[in-house]
């Protein structure tokens, strides 16, 4: 018993320590002959659904699947692992694969009893449009006899997709790009690309400003590229075999093109007549170059803002001229659009949802997905609503349900027949109902940061008997895309540092959304250094959803110390004092150790700790071992120069890996992995270690009284005593005011 | 330390007030803190804790008492605090109407119970001004009223006589009748035996009071009741000062003595108020058996609220046993008479014209209570009328020249009379919840525990702790409980119109001469049922909902406390009999009996206007002679008066019951001189009653409810209320048959 408890103990103490998947769900494969095979498994868009469960005598499963502009699939094949319930009968089971609503293949299901299967569906490549979705319906009947009585939900109707395995394979070859401005958003920032694309930028200088404009620019790339990665690259030299961009003076864009055009510099102004210009690559035809280029200062800050608030899609020319360009106001606070506002309406249309009609029994999930500013401190008491505006014929039964859950946990049950009874609104003499369910749930079930909003309809239909066969078609719900979300009025506070946040929201940083108040500073204006910070503001942006208008990026620490700071590089001593506040900092003595614990770190071990001792030995393991010069440190701590700002560091000694490795870190995959206030990732086990070590600290926009009050809120008895306290004072001093009152009211009225 | 008392002491007093409002606000964001149920759970329960502590060691500390009011106040607010901002949730209309319900409920509640903490910041025990050294011409000249209309002759002869004898020199005061019973519209009443009652009233008073030298006023029209009628009287009568009392109310002789020195020291006082005491129980306390163990329901009012009122400057007039300053009451045009609670009225009117009021807490007069359960019903329905037309019609908040402490005296007492209200819908709100399965109160087991739970505790502490020794806990609810079902359509009654409701004279000097149930238990009845049906459904309810187990159990101890209040009500309405005609009240005076020419020296236990109990010294002896003798043989008794003069009493003995020997008074109601000399030994000084008033005696809040709980099914008529409900209800529906077969037949 001792023995599983230690264990326990142990298990709890232990820091997190988590492995990256080493799997993609998207693989595209190496080019031959100028096909490259592409690979999208089913769970592509949810990593962690394994199986996808098709239940009842109609069950479902439906994944969109858009199709980038420069992907031209020559052949489709849908590979799919399946097993079905020993119960049901071939005879009348099958599984159906569609595209885009029409049926193309079909096979009959559980012919050999129970076994795991597979399937190969070949489509037609000309079937596939721009956004497609591939639909796997199982029909499934336990019985034969079709006079027989079957109920349509019963427990033995399934057949289990697995997710994990099962995939579409394209071959593909890639599209010529059109030398046309549009191409732009059509073919470089096509949010239809779902896998991770390259890019690379050319430097023409390294100066701040110009380092200052490709993050800017990088971050715009991340605004516009809503759902997938960019894997970007940086270096003072073109890149021929992918896109390239270009920001700089025009004689600086030349030098660095002339590689391409074989050193013909006419050859090159002709294509550089505009401030924005889209160059075809002449090696290979499927690749661009952008250039952003203007001849003094002032005509390049223009087109590089430019770059930001031009719709590409109308200009069909080769290069676009900016004469001036309108630079927005610095954002206000908390005001970032992938952030879902408080206080306030946010109907599922600006959601990106459109209004849906639910059909069958357990029709596929509703899901919304939304970002709530991790610093809302929602009081208990109050609750998110959600408003559901729905519709649905009067055939759906009185015990149909949708289920509401929220990050996965459930959490209101919206019920068709109260609302039928008490709020039903006859709308057509078809006998359809509209009812609106106005739903709350506790705000403590909201997550800092990402967040998923679901709902499972489960619909029964009314039947006069057992061996009523019913029109599954009858089974259907519409949700308008005027339903609603609302959060309740929320203080903004929040424990820091705490990477999760980052990660998950891009936090602090986001509060700003132009970055006005963020600096990445490089130890070293290396090119990995600059690759990561790139890669960086393309990570915000992209979480954010606002271009960094606001960012700076420089070597400088002392001009950007009142700002954010996001350190990117090999650790130098010249920023010894910026670690004053860090748990961990570092040090150039080679002899000794490369790092030291904050004094306030060590004061906090003590020999009866053991939880302490323990982090501390194992972080001490992981600094000390052999491979450390190739992992990577994220730290976090409250900044030495401004108490409302924070610093986060991104150190590693291999500088030729930082941006491989910060890419890596900046993954979707890794974020959910982010923890505590430091890091390390070891890139050769892939292996993410979170630690809280530091001190903490609180951010948001509290008033110094509402931060008394936070304070005491945490130390309920100080509360108590406190009110005693001030009660028992009160109680002094009324009673001197009443004697007072007595003395001068009544003077002598008592004996 | 002798630093900061130099600081504190020199510190002004204006600075302590803003220093205080300061806390104060700090006091009202803690009340807004902190809605986490650890914190919640350290304030309440160790809030308690402290209350225990300081009960048992400091009580009578006079900052711990502040501490403990303001604490209790700061609990109370927080739990409202709560109710608001988290447990007000609904799922539907009736849902929504059944919280708002109790809400509103809860709501009222806590602000009388705030406003009661503030009456109660500090009690004002005012003195007597001594007027022993005034001449006789410099004393104020005194009308003393006794207005009557249908009572008992012997009752207002009682009170005139009494007031016969004050310690007040006789030329410098009147007693005057007020007789609404013979007017001239009385008089000549359509009904001929009215009439002919109304005349010879009118006659036997006219010849009493010459008799004895009183004065016989009536008027001719029995117009605004007893407002009209003391008004008419200020026509005739010129005295300095008026002295009001009921006919029941019988003064004690040191009345004037002890009143008069308030209103010749202090021109700007108008009003000299004295507690009310009764020398029978009112029909709760006879019903359940519970007269002089308990206090009396209105020491609460005259021994502690009054006073409250009195150090606010806000005591008011009673209706009787006031003394009042007749120019103050000119300048108003008398007594005022928009509300038929003319007497809070009159006090709210002068008291915002910047005159002052005093309140003595010496009870100089005694009273009769209503006898029955009806007659109690139709005096409160009276003063909840009253009271609520005064928070209508002369709401104290627009009283202009009222201080703000006035105000919210004021507020106090109107307001609480909407009892009935709160009352009612706590007796019925769970039931909502057991029958219908409305949520009518939203919250969790923790929160239960953490807010609610102590809340009814600390509610129940600071009640024990305020008025222990005048009322003992529960014993508002029960009163609320027997009354509210009553009061509530009342107060409908006013809110519809508030000039709607007449004087009605409460009943007084009725016999019951057996035991029955009142007609006013067949509601208290319907509700025991339901409430006992309530368990049915809660039994079924923890069968079907078993997640729900926190709501069901708090609500099914809710209905059983209700089920308690309505047993307890019920007997209540089980009217026991009472013949006894006089009260007795003990005694340790010292009397010499005389029989057949011996003496014998006794001591006097107890007496009453009809006899006397005494323990005879020399017993043996006495029991030799009397074992010779019959009943009723004739004896004469030899007291001292109030003026210690020796007083000749013939009497007959009656019985003897162990070492007492019970003597009956002889021709009580003929003989006028025996009545006052019975009335001035009994009534004579107030030190007697007070050690009839003595109650020392304190029940905790569970002994209390035990108590009622005992006394409640000990004197409760179940059967007979039963039967009662279901005669009545089938008389009702027989009734309505026989109308609906008969329509029938005509059609």
């Amino acid at each position: 018993m001792l023995k599983w408890f230690i264990v326990c103990v142990l298990l709890f103490l232990m820091p997190v320590h988590a492995a990256l998947k080493v799997d993609n769900r998207i693989i595209v494969g190496e080019e031959k002959e100028g096909i490259r095979t592409v690979r999208i498994y089913l769970n592509y868009k949810d990593p962690y659904r394994k199986v996808a469960k098709l239940q009842t005598n109609s069950g479902i499963f439906n994944l969109d699947l858009p199709l980038a502009s420069r992907w031209v699939p020559s052949s489709v094949k849908l590979h799919v692992n399946y097993l079905s319930s020993l119960s049901l009968k071939p005879e009348r089971s099958t599984l159906s694969v569609g595209l885009n609503g029409k049926v193309y293949h079909q096979l009959s299901l559980n012919q050999e009893r129970g076994k795991d299967k597979s399937a190969d569906f070949s489509l037609q490549p000309t079937i596939l449009e721009e956004y497609n979705r591939i639909s796997i319906r199982a029909i499934q009947h336990y019985l034969i006899d079709e006079s027989m009585c079957e109920n349509e939900v019963a427990p033995e109707l399934w057949t289990e997709i697995d997710l994990e395995t099962s995939y579409i394979e394209l071959q593909i070859f890639e599209a010529i790009v059109p030398e046309k401005i549009s191409a732009i958003s059509d073919y470089i920032i096509d949010n239809k690309n779902i896998h991770t694309s390259k890019i690379h930028f050319a430097l023409t200088d390294f100066s701040d400003r110009s380092l200052t404009y490709n993050a800017f620019i990088a971050g715009v790339l991340g605004k516009m590229q809503k759902f997938s990665q960019m894997k970007i690259s940086a270096g003072a030299t073109i890149q021929k075999d992918i896109d390239n961009i270009i920001i700089g003076k025009r004689s600086n864009a030349i030098a660095l093109l002339k590689p391409l055009f074989n050193g013909d510099t006419n050859a090159i102004m002709q294509k550089l007549k505009g401030n924005i210009n889209l160059i075809s690559n002449p090696y290979n035809p499927a690749r661009v170059v952008i250039v952003i280029t203007g001849d003094s200062d002032i005509e390049l800050r223009n087109a590089v803002y430019a770059f930001a608030t031009v719709d590409f899609k109308v200009y069909s020319g080769q290069f676009l001229k900016i004469h001036d360009t309108k630079i927005p106001k610095p954002s206000e606070a908390y005001s970032a659009p992938n952030f879902i506002p408080t206080e306030q309406k946010v109907f599922f249309k600006e959601l990106g949802y459109k209004t849906t009609t639910f059909e069958g029994i357990y029709p596929a999930p509703l899901s919304l997905y939304f970002k709530v500013y991790p610093d809302y401190y929602f009081s208990p008491k109050d609750d998110i609503i959600t408003y559901f505006n729905i519709t649905y014929p009067e055939i759906v039964r009185f015990d149909s349900v949708a289920n509401l859950s929220l990050n996965d946990i459930f959490a209101y049950q919206i019920k068709f027949n109260k609302r039928q009874e008490e709020e039903g609104i006859r709308i057509n003499p078809m006998k359809l109902f509209s009812f609106k369910d106005e739903s709350k749930f506790p705000s403590y079930l909201v997550n800092k940061g990402n967040n998923k909003l679901s709902v499972d309809f489960a619909m029964v239909p009314y039947k006069k008997g057992p061996c009523e066969l019913f029109n599954l078609r009858n089974l259907v719900a519409t949700v308008s895309d005027d339903s609603y979300i609302y959060l309740p009025h929320g203080i903004h506070w929040v424990e820091m540092p705490n990477l999760r946040y980052i990660a998950s929201a891009a936090y602090p940083y986001s509060i700003y959304p132009d970055l006005q108040d963020t600096a990445i500073i490089l130890t070293q204006k290396s090119s990995s250094a600059i690759e990561a910070a790139l890669q960086t503001s393309y990570y915000l942006a992209q979480n954010i959803g606002y271009p960094p208008f606001g960012l700076s990026v420089s070597d400088n620490l002392e001009e950007h110390k009142d700002k954010h700071i996001i350190l990117i590089g090999k650790y130098s001593s010249k920023f010894d004092d910026l670690f004053d506040n860090a748990a961990l900092k570092f040090t150039n003595n080679k002899t000794n150790k490369r790092y030291v614990f904050d004094r306030n770190f060590i004061e906090y071990l003590n020999p009866f700790d053991s939880d302490r001792l323990d982090k501390y030995k194992r972080l001490s393991d992981v600094l000390e071992s052999d491979g450390m010069i190739h992992n990577v440190v994220v730290e976090m701590f409250r900044s030495p120069y401004n108490d409302d700002k924070s610093v986060l560091a991104f150190l590693s000694d291999d500088t030729a890996n930082l941006a491989t490795n910060i890419s890596d870190l900046l993954k979707g995959e890794a974020q959910t992995l982010y923890a505590g206030d430091t890091m390390i990732y070891e890139p050769t086990k892939r292996t993410i270690s979170s630690y809280e070590i530091g001190n903490k600290y609180f951010y948001g926009t509290l008033s110094w009284f509402d931060r008394i009050r936070f304070w005491i809120s945490s130390h309920p008895l100080f509360f108590f005593i406190s009110t005693v306290g001030l009660i028992m004072l009160m109680a002094f001093i009324l009673r001197r005011i009443l004697l007072q009152y007595k003395r001068t009211h009544h003077e002598d009225a008592e004996a | 330390m002798e630093f900061l008392k130099k600081i504190y002491s020199q510190i002004d007093d204006e600075w302590f007030i803003w220093i205080f409002i300061g806390l104060g606000t700090l006091f009202l964001l803690a009340i807004s803190s902190q809605f986490v149920v650890t914190s919640q759970l350290y304030m309440v329960y160790g809030g308690l804790a402290l209350f225990i502590l300081l009960y048992i060691f400091w009580r009578e500390n006079p900052y711990v008492s502040l501490f403990i009011k303001l604490f209790g106040l700061f609990l109370a607010l927080r739990y409202i605090y709560w109710r608001t901002t988290e447990s007000l949730e609904y799922e539907g209309f009736f849902d929504f109407i059944g919280a708002l319900l109790i809400y509103g409920a809860e709501v009222y509640a806590i602000t009388i119970y705030a406003m009661g903490i503030f009456t109660s910041l500090m009690l004002l025990n005012r003195r007597v001004i001594d007027i022993s050294g005034y001449k006789s011409e410099d004393l104020p000249t005194v009308d003393v009223y006794i207005p009557t209309y249908n009572e008992p002759i012997d009752m207002v002869e009682n009170t005139v006589l009494a007031s016969l004898n004050f310690n007040y020199p006789s030329e410098r005061y009147n007693v005057f009748i007020l007789d609404d019973g013979g007017t001239d519209q009385k008089c000549n009443d359509k009904d001929i035996a009215k009439g002919e009652e109304a005349r010879h009233r009118r006659e036997y008073f006219q010849a009493f009071c010459k008799k004895n030298g009183a004065h016989y006023l009536t008027r001719e029209r029995n117009l605004h009741a007893k407002a009209g009628n003391i008004n008419t009287a200020f026509l005739s009568t010129t005295g300095e000062y008026v002295l009001i009392l009921d006919c029941d109310h019988i003064p004690t002789s040191d009345f004037l003595k002890n009143t008069a020195g308030w209103l010749m020291k202090d021109p700007q006082m108008f009003l000299v108020q004295t507690p009310h005491s009764f020398y029978n129980p009112d029909p709760v306390e006879r019903n359940l058996n519970i007269f002089r163990d308990a206090p009396s329901e209105n020491e609460m009012f005259y021994k502690h609220i009054q006073k409250g009122h009195d150090f606010w400057e806000s005591s008011f007039f009673c209706g009787s046993g006031a003394l009042i300053r007749r120019s103050c009451l000119d300048e108003v045009g008398g007594i005022a008479g928009d509300t038929i609670t003319e007497d809070a009225e009159t006090a709210l009117g002068l008291h915002a014209r910047g005159y002052k009021s005093a309140y003595i807490d010496i009870p100089m007069l005694r009273g009769l209570q209503a006898e029955t359960f009806a007659g109690l019903v139709l005096q409160r329905i009276r003063w909840t009328q009253g009271m609520i037309q005064i928070f209508l019609l002369k709401n104290p908040l627009r009283q202009k020249g009222l201080n703000w402490y006035q105000k919210l005296s004021y507020m106090s007492a109107s307001m609480f009379w909407f009892f009935s209200f709160a009352r009612v819908i706590f007796l019925i709100a769970p039931l909502f919840y057991l029958f219908f399965g409305l949520k009518v109160y939203n919250a969790n087991g923790t929160e239960l525990l953490a807010y609610t739970l102590p809340h009814i505790i600390v509610a129940l502490f600071i009640s024990f702790y305020l008025y222990s020794k005048v009322r003992w806990s529960f014993f508002s609810e029960i009163y609320e409980t027997a009354l509210s079902i009553f009061t509530l359509p009342a107060i409908i009654e006013v809110l519809y119109n508030p000039r709607a409701p007449d004087f009605k004279v409460t009943p007084k000097g009725e016999n019951l001469e057996e035991d029955f149930v009142s007609h006013l238990a067949i509601p208290f009845v319907i509700l025991l049922i339901l409430t006992g049906l309530g368990f049915i459904a809660a039994i079924y309810r923890l069968y079907f909902y078993p997640q729900d187990i926190y709501v069901i159990v708090m609500t099914t101890l809710w209905n059983t406390f209700n089920f308690l209040l309505l047993v307890i009500a019920l007997a209540i309405t089980s009217e026991k009999k009472q013949l006894r005609q006089y009260v007795r009240i003990p005694a340790q005076d010292k009397a010499i009996i005389k029989i057949d020419g011996q003496t014998f020296m006794a001591q006097i236990l107890d007496l009453s206007m009809g006899g006397v109990a005494v323990k005879i010294h020399e017993n043996k002896l006495f029991e030799q002679l009397l074992g010779e003798k019959e009943k009723d043989y004739p004896l004469t008794l030899l007291v001292r008066d109030s003026e210690q003069q020796f007083t000749l009493i013939q009497a007959v003995y009656l019985a003897t019951i162990q070492d007492k020997v019970v003597l009956q008074f002889v021709d009580v109601e003929e003989d006028i001189v025996l009545r006052q000399k019975l009335i001035s030994l009994i009534f004579g000084e107030n030190t007697r009653w007070l050690e009839l008033d003595k109650q020392e005696r304190v029940l905790s809040p569970l002994q209390s409810l035990g108590m009622l709980i005992t006394q409640g099914f000990r004197n409760v008529y179940f059967k007979k209320a039963f039967l009662l409900t279901f005669n009545t209800i089938l008389g009702y529906l027989g009734k309505k048959i026989m109308q609906i077969i008969r329509k029938g037949n005509y059609a």
